[in-house]
């Protein structure tokens, strides 16, 4: 027990300690022996108090002892008031802590938020003047699609003619099997049509970028190392200009090497000319994304005016293609934080909101306390102290409060921060950049000022000008109003997060609801490049293509499997222009695209996708015989609105095949519209074509097993047979694909969710003080009340009143302004409206709920309230 | 009486906080050990003073830093085994710097009276 008296400071200890010991001793003694432990505790908590009080005030320089006239220097009497608050606040624990905590919840949160915000979209990339990189987007006069691609001859123009801008190239990102020591490996490369360094400032740090010769039809493969795959290759021997290196099968040279830590687009292993067929990709042939450099001095919008007077003019040159085609430009920033931009700010009003509740509570207990400090306030300022040095010792006491709350929100928000980040989403960009750093601790910093401003400031001036008033010294209930008008806001902005969150909850409800279209269950899947080189006919994929479905449907425990270019969920991705031949050819591209996908027989029964009408692909389906073609629903409704679309004939441009076929397909068969990119956006309208006609390369390999049948070794064991040189990228099951599709809602959702859960509890704290503190200081009254008669539930009325009122207001208040905010969350609902009824009447029944149960408590304390008792207290 | 000298130092040791009041009160009645006066404090303020252990051995060292008390040599205790326990007593400085409070609160109870500021 002597441990504790270490914690003092060392004079205090020499002073007193052996005194101490001896009256804990004698206390221990006094007491039965079945209650010695409790109070051990209790003299261990109480010693523990006064030695941390003691350790404070020994910090704190002690003001010269002099007499009372002349300590009037603005210093001392400042050292003096700070001496005063810290010692008025020590003594009040319960209060300090309960503000401190609660200051410590909103500012952490908030900062954790801030830090996700900044972090994320204010950031700039790690390019040199990233501010001046760009990407061109296109989009159309009569419809909201808006593109990212760009066809050659479209980019070949904006590169001549735009002069905002330094530089632009087209690339793509390939997947292809590099060769090195002997083992294949799947590796992502970016495709440029020009040097992409240059667009980015960087210098190879060997040889030479890329260049538009490289990417001419006749030239000689090359290929520039990213300085990661120089290092693990050649272990960053610079003899490596001109050597040969594998990729997928094709001899290209080494013609220059990458800056250390450069790789655009992310995690490329090097970069290699484009190879996009320039003859025949025309001008609907949206092949390539882009990226360019503003020149000096010329903002985003100047550029984009530049490229839409361009656009008009392409549209007059070319109108079979163009006319309603326009282009505009981006920075780099912008498009890579778009997807996330609008939630994380929704998230940061919404966690403001948290913030706002945090100082209305704190302000709160602020007030209560006031009342209750009234008397001792009346007699300092009595004895001559101005309301000046009143004003500045509350206002010491607040800001102290908020120093210890913004101290401990770092602490708060570096939790919340890394909790947040296991929860982000694996697609959440950039979140590398997200710590607290010294924007955060500049933002927790503003922050706490507003707050103080809040609680501290306008409750501090009411106080040190009513105390000059001798009449306060009456301790009667003042301020009444502002306290139920705090409640008031309070309860409002609290309903509003639960509303936020209740319609996050109910959307999110709906979205695992979705019919998906196909079964994900039980689908394990990977994915594989046949190389040029090895597979350099028709023949040799498609007999790959057989031999790998038959090895796979003979594993035990398999139940289905199929392969498919794109699948459901996966990574590749095309979009094409569908031209049905019953028709005239439209002049608008866009009004037939489609998404595309080259499929084995079985795959819409491996993957339990229903045939709606005629028939899905069999064997019978191969190179030689008619070209054929499944639809989805969407397409047959849309492109077909009043005939039956079986047996129409269509045609359009992809084709992985070396052969040239201008042959038309004929539509075979309808099946059920599949979410295959998006999980909420409406399906795409659909085309699936044989593969055994079709030839893709890269290809998704979906296997159905029995639940809790591993067949990854076993078909690992299979593809060596057939190919032992084939790389493969690791498996995954579709329910995996599912959940990290989910991810962000529920990412958003939790995040709501927390931030309405603190709002609410901080809500009801607010309330159970503020009740219990107006029911002290209505005891004289209530007792009164029964001593004439009145019954408990009369008393308890009475009570509830104070606390009904302002909850109701603040619920309408809150719903109103419910109404409006849910608007902002329209985007990220699914499926329900954001004045869905549902959450509407549940939100401020919960909260009804909770206030109730706040007030309860102090209301039937009130009943038990004895006349005499109370009376004689108040000493009447 | 006090010397001039005294009113002096007593000006700086006002106004007494309401813990420091009570635990003089105690001791100009009679010296008492720790736990003697722990008990006393609780009894006499009817529960207006809060002390504890920690608080009141914090009040101890500040009245004995200031002179207000002494302390006075160990001795046994009654009713016990031979126990010394160290006692506390109220010094001149102390029992002058109480008058003093209650002085300065009796004129502060009649100017609010005067006011006409009731209980």
């Amino acid at each position: 027990m002597r441990w504790i008296l270490k914690v003092f400071p060392r004079s205090f200890r020499e002073r007193m300690a052996a005194d101490v010991v001896d009256t804990m001793d004698d206390a221990l003694e006094a007491a039965p022996t079945g209650q010695r432990s409790r109070l051990r505790r209790r003299l261990l908590a109480q010693l523990a108090w006064a030695a941390a009080v003691e350790r404070v005030h020994s910090w704190i320089p002690s003001p010269r002892p002099t007499s009372h006239h002349e300590r009037s220097s603005f210093l001392e009497d400042c050292i003096h008031d700070l001496r005063g608050a810290l010692g008025t606040l020590l003594r009040k624990p319960a209060f300090s802590s309960t503000v401190i905590a609660t200051l410590a919840i909103g500012l952490g949160s908030s900062t954790a938020m801030f830090t996700v915000v900044h972090g994320v979209l204010m950031e700039p990339l790690p390019y040199a003047d990233s501010e001046r990189l760009v990407m061109l987007y296109r989009h159309y006069t009569h419809r909201p699609e808006e593109g990212r691609t760009m066809s050659l001859p479209d980019l070949r123009d904006v590169q001549e003619a735009a002069s905002t801008l330094d530089g632009i190239i087209g690339y793509y990102r390939d997947n292809l099997t590099l060769l090195t020591d002997g083992t294949p490996e799947l590796a992502s490369f970016g495709r440029t049509t020009n040097g992409l360094l240059e667009i980015f400032s960087v210098e190879p740090v060997l040889g030479r970028d890329l260049t538009a010769e490289d990417a001419a039809s006749n030239a000689e493969p090359s290929v520039v190392l990213a300085y990661g795959l120089w290092q693990r290759r050649y272990g960053g021997d610079p003899s490596v200009l001109g050597t040969r290196l594998d990729i997928s099968g094709e001899a290209h040279t080494v013609v220059g090497v990458g800056p250390q830590g450069f790789g655009f687009p992310d995690g490329v292993q090097g970069w290699l000319p484009s190879l996009i067929d320039t003859e025949h990709c025309g001008r609907s042939c949206h092949a390539v994304s882009t990226v360019g450099r503003l020149a000096p001095n010329v903002d985003v919008q100047a550029a984009t005016d530049e490229l839409t007077a361009l656009g008009i003019r392409l549209g007059e040159a070319f109108p079979e293609t163009n006319a309603q085609k326009r282009f505009g430009a981006r920075t780099l920033l912008a498009e890579a934080v778009a997807p996330v931009q609008s939630t994380l700010w929704i998230l940061l009003g919404a966690v403001q909101l948290v913030v706002l509740i945090a100082a209305a509570n704190v302000a709160n207990l602020v007030l209560v306390r006031g009342t209750q400090r009234r008397r001792e306030l009346a007699v300092r300022s009595a004895l001559g102290a101005d309301r000046q040095r009143l004003f500045r010792q509350l206002m010491l006491e607040n800001t102290l409060l908020t120093i210890a709350g913004g101290v401990a929100g770092l602490v708060v928000g570096q939790v919340a921060l890394t909790g947040l980040l296991r929860l982000a989403p694996d697609d959440l960009p950039r979140v590398v950049n997200v710590a607290l750093d010294t924007e955060a601790y500049a933002f927790i910093t503003a922050l706490a000022l507003a707050v103080l401003l809040i609680f501290g400031l306008f409750p501090a001036m009411g106080m040190a000008r009513t105390e000059i008033r001798s009449r306060a010294i009456a301790g009667t209930v003042t301020g009444k109003q502002s306290r139920l008008a705090l409640l008031t806001v309070e309860t409002a902005l609290a309903l509003v997060l639960l509303l936020g969150a209740g319609l996050m909850l109910r959307s999110y409800g709906e979205l695992t609801r979705i019919d998906l279209g196909f079964n994900p269950e039980g689908i394990t899947r990977f994915f594989l490049e046949l190389p040029d080189a090895t597979y350099d006919s028709d023949e040799k994929i498609d007999q790959f293509t057989r031999a790998l479905e038959a090895s796979l449907s003979s594993i035990p425990g398999v139940e289905g499997s199929a392969l498919a270019f794109a699948g459901p969920l996966g990574d590749n991705y095309i979009l094409s222009v569908l031209t049905p031949l019953d028709r005239p050819a439209a002049a608008d591209d866009i009004e037939y695209e489609m998404s595309f996908d080259a499929v084995t027989p079985d795959f819409f029964e491996t993957l339990q996708i229903e045939v709606l009408r005629g028939r899905v692909f069999s064997a019978q389906d191969r190179a030689e015989a008619p070209r054929t073609l499944v639809v989805s629903r969407t397409l047959a409704e849309r492109y077909y609105p009043d005939k039956d679309p079986i047996g129409e004939q269509v045609k359009f441009a992809i084709s992985f095949s070396e052969e040239p076929n201008d042959a038309p397909y004929t539509i075979v068969g309808v099946v059920e519209d599949v979410r295959a990119y998006s999980l909420t956006d409406a399906p795409h309208p659909a085309i699936y074509a044989a593969q055994a006609q079709t030839f893709a390369r890269s290809l998704n390999v979906m296997v159905r097993t029995r639940p809790g049948v591993d067949v990854l070794p076993a078909v690992n064991e299979r593809l060596r047979a057939l190919d032992p040189a084939l790389p493969v990228r690791a498996a995954s099951t579709h329910q995996g694909a599912l959940a990290e599709a989910f991810g962000p809602q529920r990412f958003y959702l939790a995040l709501l969710t927390a931030f309405a859960s603190i709002a609410l509890v901080l809500s009801a704290i607010g309330l159970y003080s503020v009740v219990s503190f107006l029911t002290g200081q209505r005891t004289r009254e209530l007792a009164v009340r029964t001593a004439l008669g009145a019954d408990a539930r009369r008393v308890v009325r009475l009570v509830l009143r104070d606390a009904i009122r302002p909850a109701l207001i603040g619920t309408a208040c809150g719903l109103l302004g419910a109404a409006f905010a849910a608007r902002l969350l329209e985007s990220q609902l699914y499926g329900i409206s954001s004045l869905d009824a549902l959450t509407y009447a549940t939100a401020p029944l919960i909260l009804l709920t909770v206030t109730l149960a706040a007030t309860l408590a102090p209301a039937l304390r009130a009943t038990r309230i004895q006349a005499q008792v109370a009376l004689r207290e108040e000493g009447v | 009486m006090s010397t001039p000298n005294h009113a002096e130092r007593i000006k700086e040791f006002l106004p007494l906080s309401a813990a420091d009041c009570h635990v003089l009160m105690a001791l100009a009645r009679q010296e008492l050990y720790g736990y003697a006066l722990l008990q006393t404090l609780s009894k006499d303020s009817g529960g207006a003073v809060s002390m504890n252990i920690g608080s009141l051995y914090r009040a101890l060292d500040r009245l004995l830093r200031r002179g207000l008390i002494l302390q006075v040599e160990p001795r046994e205790v009654e009713k016990s085994r031979g126990k010394k326990r160290r006692y506390y007593g109220i010094s001149a400085l102390g029992r002058l710097a109480l008058e003093a409070e209650v002085s300065r609160l009796e004129s502060f109870v009649k100017l609010a009276r005067a006011e006409g500021i009731q209980p």
